[in-house]
């Protein structure tokens, strides 16, 4: 098993230079770049620029500035300093990385203990009113797009309610009221598209196992519903969701981008952004990387999930 | 009326009456279709005997298994077990019912919940129903699995389903249904997914806990073969409704019904000079089940109707020799 955990953090390298080097070149292919940003609001001469551009480093080789990206990737820079404000990227994003890790943190948690009960009340009662409201729901909910969804959102809440989210980010430990009241409602917006995947395959698995043989098995034996659901059928069911959970988180990560720049939270979604838009080299790639790696993390957490959900999974060596 | 063993009186343990089990797959506001799997099935089983549902896939044996023991919903009719009619029991009533009546499933491989220690499946009846205390349970676990003849019990109780054989899987379903000491067990084909080496064991060791415990049994199977060795009587179906009932020597030696002897005649001979030659069959397949023929329902693949009565008279079963019954009108 910690073997097999090693061997898995070992692919992690490989993939993750590989996602540097598609972000490299897609950077550099972009047109325009940072010394454009920087003397944008100052009259210059074309001299300046260049002058600006050596200093940053910008005239080198493709494969020197990306051999010292790389090289820096290892260091607690993280990437270098940003070229807009020369920063340390490691404390850019470092600090983005927070706000995105309790962001979707908050949404798997509220997906799940949505989800779960919900889909299973569905099952249960399959094809009755409650059953059909709960699939339309999460059908509609899952088919509106999350910028429509948060644009609209953040008039609501202003139009209607005279409220608008904190400018201000409060990190938990700051004000962990004002961090909730930010917070909210950027992941229930998450939660609108990532929360129906979830509530669908729970539903649909649970439907399958409840009219399997071992649940008749169950029911001969005296076991009422709620004993066949919650001892067999979601024990079952546990192992879809969590590859679907794993699958989509990609998915939410993305969206995470999204609402990160409506309600403006310092988000590593946000920084990309705003550094791809500033032509920051070395922060958009640091902060991809960090996305991809964050994303591959959780899909080894998904595949020691299997593990731990189903006792036919194993990893490493056999012991039966 | 039923004595202090809770047998009725005439000494049968399983009486259904006129038993109808309906399903309707298309529910629509101008259609509704209609499967009749059990279609008016009248059935006695004396204590401690084991009786064969033979038939076809479709002919609706599996059904009335599952409504014998309240897996699906009867339409019509009555069961009454003991003197208690089973057709209407609800929670503990139906509860109570269910430590009494146990079922062993065709497949092996999915009856078995795939996430719990077969120790922990043999567990469950016993904590349902709240007998004894966890030490007495695992006793009760262990002398179950070397019933039935998995041994070492004690390391077989922590062992996962995914281990273990389709014999083997199917051996631990029959402890799992013996956990509750039922007086009566529908053993679904019980043999039909295993393999053939292991198939008259398994028929042996229901036999074998059968007379030791004076158990009753109902055999679904489509084997008729097995059901001369296995079963003391034979109820023959066809499309939901019996179509042969009778002693199994008497069934399956001298079939009267032409379904009946057509599947006899189906049977292989382990004779080698015989294996080219012709065996004959029945023609065609079972017919929709959404759309049963009139009349006699086999009078579509037989080749003894007799035009004019059979497409139109439904035949009723009628004892033509001692304890044998048939639904033909060749014996009117």
């Amino acid at each position: 098993m910690t073997r097999y955990i090693l061997r898995r953090i070992a692919l992690i390298v490989p993939a993750a230079f590989g996602a540097s080097l598609v972000v490299f070149l897609v950077m550099r292919a972009l047109p325009g770049d940072v010394a454009l940003t920087i003397l944008a609001d100052t009259p210059h001469t074309v001299e300046i620029r260049e002058a600006l551009r050596d200093e940053l480093g910008l005239n080198d080789p493709l494969h020197t500035q990306y051999l010292r990206w790389v090289a820096s990737m290892g260091t607690a820079d993280l990437g270098g300093t940003s070229l807009e404000t020369g920063e340390p990227v490691g404390t850019i994003v470092g600090g983005q990385l927070s706000v995105t890790a309790l962001l979707a943190a908050y949404t798997v948690a509220m997906s799940l203990l949505v989800a779960v009960p919900l889909g299973a009340a569905a099952a249960m009662r399959r094809g009755t009113v409650l059953d059909r409201t709960v699939q339309g729901v999460a059908t509609a909910s899952l088919s509106v797009p999350t910028v429509f969804a948060s644009l609209l959102l953040v008039w609501v809440l202003l139009r209607l309610f005279r409220w608008s989210p904190p400018i201000i980010y409060s990190s938990p430990g700051e004000d962990l009221l004002e961090h909730a009241g930010i917070m909210i409602w950027p992941a229930l917006l998450l939660a609108a598209a990532y929360l129906p995947h979830l509530l669908r395959v729970t539903r649909a698995r649970l439907i399958d196992v409840l009219q399997s043989d071992y649940a008749d098995a169950a029911r001969a034996r005296g076991l009422s519903e709620p004993g066949v659901l919650v001892r067999h059928a979601l024990p079952n069911a546990m192992v879809a969701l969590v590859t679907v959970a794993g699958l989509q988180f990609g998915a939410l990560v993305s969206g995470a981008l999204v609402v990160e720049t409506v309600f403006g939270l310092p988000g590593l979604g946000r920084g990309i952004v705003h550094a791809a838009l500033a032509r920051d080299y070395p922060v958009v790639q640091s902060a991809a990387i960090v996305l991809v790696v964050l994303v591959l993390c959780v899909n080894l957490l998904v595949d020691l999930a299997y593990a731990a959900v189903d006792p036919r999974v194993h990893y490493g060596r056999r012991t039966a | 009326m039923s004595d202090a063993q809770g047998r009725a009186a005439n000494g049968m343990l399983v009486e259904a009456r006129e038993l109808r089990v309906h399903f309707y797959p298309r529910s629509g506001l101008f259609r509704r279709s209609v499967v009749k799997a059990v279609d008016g099935i009248s059935l006695d089983i004396a204590s401690n005997e084991i009786v064969a549902v033979v038939g076809e896939s479709g002919s609706g044996k599996t059904t009335l298994g599952r409504a014998l023991v309240r897996l699906v919903p009867i339409t019509e009719g009555t069961v009454s077990f003991a003197g208690i009619n089973v057709a209407g029991l609800e929670g503990d009533d139906l509860k109570a019912y269910r430590r009494r009546a146990q079922v062993v499933f065709q497949d092996p491989y999915a009856s078995n919940s795939p996430f719990m220690t077969i120790g922990d499946q043999l567990l469950e009846p016993l904590a349902v129903h709240g007998i004894g205390d966890p030490s007495s349970r695992r006793e009760a676990v262990l002398r179950a699995l070397e019933l039935v003849r998995l041994t070492p019990a004690s390391d077989v109780v922590d062992t996962y389903p995914h281990t273990m054989s389709g014999g083997q899987r199917q051996r631990v379903c029959i402890a799992r249904a013996l956990m509750l000491e039922p007086e009566f067990i529908v053993a679904d084909e019980p043999v039909s997914m295993i393999d053939a080496s292991s198939r008259a064991e398994i028929l042996s060791l229901l036999r074998e806990l059968q007379e030791r415990r004076g158990m009753t049994i109902l055999y679904i199977t489509h084997d008729i073969a097995s059901a001369r060795h296995f079963s003391d009587r034979t109820l023959v179906m066809y499309l939901g409704t019996a179509v042969e009932a009778g002693p199994s020597p008497a069934v399956i030696s001298e079939p009267l019904h032409p379904y009946t002897q057509g599947l006899i005649a189906a049977v292989p001979e382990p004779d080698p000079a015989n294996r080219h030659s012709l065996r004959s069959v029945i023609p065609g397949e079972p017919p929709n089940a959404t759309a049963a023929p009139s009349g006699c329902p086999f009078h579509t693949r037989c080749p003894r109707a007799i035009p004019g009565t059979c497409e139109s008279v439904r035949p009723a079963l009628k004892e033509v020799r001692p304890g044998h019954a048939v639904a033909c009108h060749l014996y009117e």
